[in-house]
């Protein structure tokens, strides 16, 4: 297990290293650059490479990219001039996280239910209500889904605010903007893997050993058909907890996730080059979690050797 | 292998023949190279630009093809002059033409299109050389008439923009030059629920990028800038500038217009340091320094500070040379409240300038204290204005106080403004709706729902001037026929009014009339008129593009040849 783990961080660390040289090549090869504003000069654009070192050969830049990235230092952002990399992420991503892992707890739990109550009355009217609402969800954007509730649950009933982040009144609705067609996904995921599950021979073993329904069911068929969500789980919480830009810009959420966009958008290589590493360092962080709770989940699965 | 002249000959001669042969295609007419657009991918821009692409198309029968792409690449593409034409706008930094028509002299970083004209240089050069302001104002309307003639840009519209208020909302100031809003004056009445004490709820947009006054090129960070820096002088709620409507109680020019001495009043920062004359040393000299690398140095420049263009142009990595030559930089604190400042030669628009926010004083002590961390953090910023940042919750809100240090803090009736950074439109007009916020730009797919609200209010022209700027290298564009045809193709009413729908103006010269005339008073875009019909000259553009093509050697597009 112990030698199985670093094995695994291992080829982490080289996964990292590979995403960090390919953005760097990436993000040097489209035209254009932090500075490049309508009312700069030559001139001035020179002395701005200047100061920021981006008038060295791209191979010493890169190498003092990768120490610095070594060492836990983003450096600063080249267009929120006074700030930090490092401070950004410090304060963008508990906000994004907690929005995340809100809209993870809603959509996860609600979809793995609606899933299993539609596989368990597998073409009677249940199971097109979830197919239906799960459709539905899937195909509308969260963006769509956001709007219309600022305006109805905002502006027209006055009930929830439209934008801001002060407390749990606020997290309400980007969090089922989010949450509304993770919730969907899941649930015809869950469908499908509980109909697999339930189609099995063990199954029909176990009912005609007479266990009750309620026993089948929860022994023997949730716990093998959640199996393949668990490994969806990785990325999609990695990739939700960094946050979504177009949820933080319409609910007005001081995020990480708008940084992602406008950090291209803008050119501001510290800023994409640290927040994609940091979306790399979850997401490797994730798989390998996720390969460990394999092993709780499947009591089949084992990790390296068994002497380990 | 020997040729015998014969040979020679024969060869001479059918070479002469295809020589000939050639020529005679050469002098058939060779179809259109294509003309190639730059443009951004927003939807409002991709809409303008084909709305003119049609209207080119339909009066010239001119196929002008568009090719999309992000800002930045956009720029580079501009900077590069690798474009055939470009839809661009320019806000003004000061107010005097100049800061339009300063744009298109040959040697301008901005003349992406790299048209030359002795002429027009000679104009800009004389103004830039006396302090009458009639023969200046005269100057520019020439250069203004030669900017038509030869079309190296077509101006298209002014720029307004809508917004709504909320009926308590008062005393706010808009200026189309500098930062956009003034609130040293605004205040409430009316509010629901009593107007004590008094605040505003306001929408920034986005997170102010920097917020030291010698590196901010934003107008984000203007705004802010603005409220919490008091500089030499503050314009008036006229927009007049007089003795005393800033940190500069009273002024002296020396006879021969060159030297400027400032007497200071006694103020503080709002930690309680004294404000001094070497505040303001110390800045100006950062936003000179080639190792500041401020955008806006060349505004320094501009105002003709001795020896300033000298330092501007040294080699940054040369720290020992600069800190040297900034002794001799021409502005001095003669003793802590009477700053000096030494001209190279007269030059009217110098107060004007003081105004502009690479001219505000940051504290020296704090500046130097945090360095890079300056205005970094609420913490970490000092000010001289009518507030202070007591909140800064970075990509969410700013919270501004009224500085209670301010030498005229009596004259401010706001207690606080709070600023949120929501950076979608339909967002903030919802928080509109919802009483959360006391103003809402109105963005231009939203007009027609807000075009009969009562709160909406007449349309604010920013100042800026939009244009289509031709690349005279373009082998078709080169010819100032053919720009000038283009120009006149263009149905600038319509597309105000059809096309943008928020109140904005066809732009009949470059110059918007948000420009004054410090001659006679009024408005500079007066004495121009209208060089850019507002309604297509089809007629006329039709001929020229006909005489330019033909001048070319080019195929004269089926629609153009009647």
């Amino acid at each position: 297990m112990v030698r199985y783990i670093a094995r695994r961080i291992a080829l982490g660390v080289l996964t990292l290293w590979v995403i960090a040289t390919l953005t760097f090549v990436l993000m040097h090869a489209i035209p254009g650059d932090p500075f490049a504003s309508e009312k700069l000069t030559p001139q001035i654009h020179q002395l701005m490479l200047v100061k920021y070192g981006m008038d060295r050969p791209l191979i010493q830049q890169y190498f003092t990219y990768l120490g610095n990235l070594v060492r836990g230092d983003l450096g600063y952002s080249m267009r929120q001039m006074n700030r930090t990399v490092n401070d950004m992420i410090r304060e963008g991503f508990p906000v994004s996280a907690h929005l995340g892992l809100q809209a993870i707890a809603v959509g996860v739990t609600f979809g793995l239910v609606l899933g299993v109550i539609a596989a368990v009355n597998h073409n009677r009217w249940p199971d097109y209500v979830v197919i239906l609402l799960a459709l539905l969800f899937v195909s509308i954007p969260g963006f769509v889904v956001g709007a219309l509730m600022q305006y109805v649950f905002g502006v027209r009933l006055g009930w929830l605010p439209v934008a801001r982040w002060e407390g749990f009144v606020y997290t309400i609705m980007p969090t089922l903007a989010l949450g509304l067609s993770m919730m969907a996904g899941q649930a015809r995921f869950m469908r499908s893997s509980m109909l697999e599950v339930l189609d099995q021979d063990y199954v029909r073993t176990a009912e005609s050993k007479g266990l009750s329904r309620r026993e089948v069911l929860w022994r023997h068929t949730i716990r093998n058909a959640i199996l393949p969500i668990v490994t969806i789980m990785g990325p999609l919480v990695a990739g939700v907890v960094t946050g979504s830009f177009i949820i933080e810009s319409m609910f007005g959420i001081p995020g990480l996730g708008k940084y992602y966009v406008q950090s291209i958008y803008n050119r501001d290589y510290p800023l994409i080059m640290g927040t994609t590493m940091f979306y790399a360092v979850l997401l490797v962080a994730m798989m390998l979690l996720v390969d460990l709770a394999y092993t709780l989940v499947d009591p089949r699965i084992r990790l390296g050797k068994a002497s380990d | 292998m020997r040729h015998t002249w014969r040979q020679v000959a024969f060869v001479a001669a059918v070479a002469m023949a295809l020589a000939g042969a050639l020529g005679g295609v050469a002098l058939a007419a060779k179809p259109l190279p294509p003309i190639v657009m730059l443009s951004d991918t927003g939807d409002v821009v991709r809409t303008m630009n084909q709305a003119i692409q049609e209207m080119v198309r339909k009066n010239l029968g001119l196929e002008i093809q568009i090719e999309y792409m992000d800002f930045k690449t956009r720029l580079e593409r501009m900077r590069n002059s690798n474009f055939s034409v470009v839809f661009a706008g320019w806000g003004p930094d000061y107010d005097d033409p100049m800061t339009f028509l300063d744009l298109w002299v040959t040697d301008s970083a901005f003349n992406d299109g790299k048209w030359s004209n002795q002429r027009y240089d000679e104009l800009l050069a004389a103004a830039k050389n006396t302090t009458d302001q009639e023969k200046r104002m005269q100057y520019f309307v020439e250069a203004e008439k030669i900017l038509a003639q030869e079309a190296p840009i077509a101006p298209v519209y002014w720029r307004s923009r809508l917004s709504l208020y909320k009926p308590w909302v008062k005393g706010i100031i808009r200026r189309p030059v500098g930062a956009e809003a003034e609130y040293k004056w605004a205040y409430t009445q009316g509010r629901p629920g009593g107007d004590s004490p008094m605040y505003l709820n306001l929408n920034l947009g986005e997170e102010p990028p920097d917020l030291d006054p010698a590196t901010s090129t934003d107008t984000v960070s203007f705004l802010i800038l603005n409220a919490t820096l008091d500089g030499l002088v503050r314009k008036d709620a006229q927009g007049q500038i007089r003795p005393g409507s800033g940190l500069a109680e009273s002024w002296t020019v020396s006879p021969d217009q060159k030297v400027y001495t400032f007497k200071l009043r006694k103020a503080t920062w709002d930690d309680g340091t004294p404000i001094t004359a070497d505040d303001f040393v110390y800045q100006w000299r950062r936003v000179i320094d080639p190792r500041t690398a401020s955008q806006y140095q060349f505004m320094m420049e501009l105002a003709g500070i001795a020896n300033g263009s000298k330092i501007a142009k040294m080699d940054a990595k040369d720290g020992e040379a600069i800190d040297k030559a900034l002794e001799t930089f021409g502005v001095k604190a003669l003793d802590e409240r009477t700053l000096q400042v030494t001209l190279e030669k007269p030059n009217p628009l110098f107060l004007e300038l003081t105004t502009f926010i690479s001219f505000l004083p940051a504290p020296k002590h704090l500046v130097e204290k945090y360095g890079d961390k300056y205005a970094a953090e609420a913490s970490t910023i000092g000010a001289s204005g009518p507030f202070r940042i007591a909140e800064w919750k970075h990509q969410y809100e700013l919270v501004l106080e009224k500085n209670p240090k301010y030498w005229d803090a009596k004259n401010v009736k706001l207690q606080k403004i709070h600023f949120d950074m929501i950076t979608d439109a339909g967002t903030a007009l919802q928080m509109y709706e919802q009483g959360k916020l006391d103003i809402a730009g109105v963005a231009s797919r939203y007009v027609d729902v807000y075009r009969n609200h009562p709160d909406l209010q007449p349309p604010w022209p920013d100042g800026s001037t939009f244009y289509w700027e031709f690349n005279t290298l373009d082998p078709v564009l080169k010819n100032a026929k053919v720009r000038r045809a283009i120009a006149l193709a263009i149905d600038r009413k319509a597309f105000a009014d059809r096309v943008l729908r928020n109140g904005s103006y066809p732009a009949t010269s470059l110059t918007p009339p948000v420009i004054t005339d410090p001659a006679k008073g009024g408005i500079f875009q007066k004495r121009v008129g209208e060089l850019f019909p507002a309604t297509p000259d089809v007629k006329l553009a039709r001929q020229l593009l006909r005489e330019g093509l033909t001048e070319l050697g080019y195929e004269v597009p089926e629609v153009a040849r009647q």
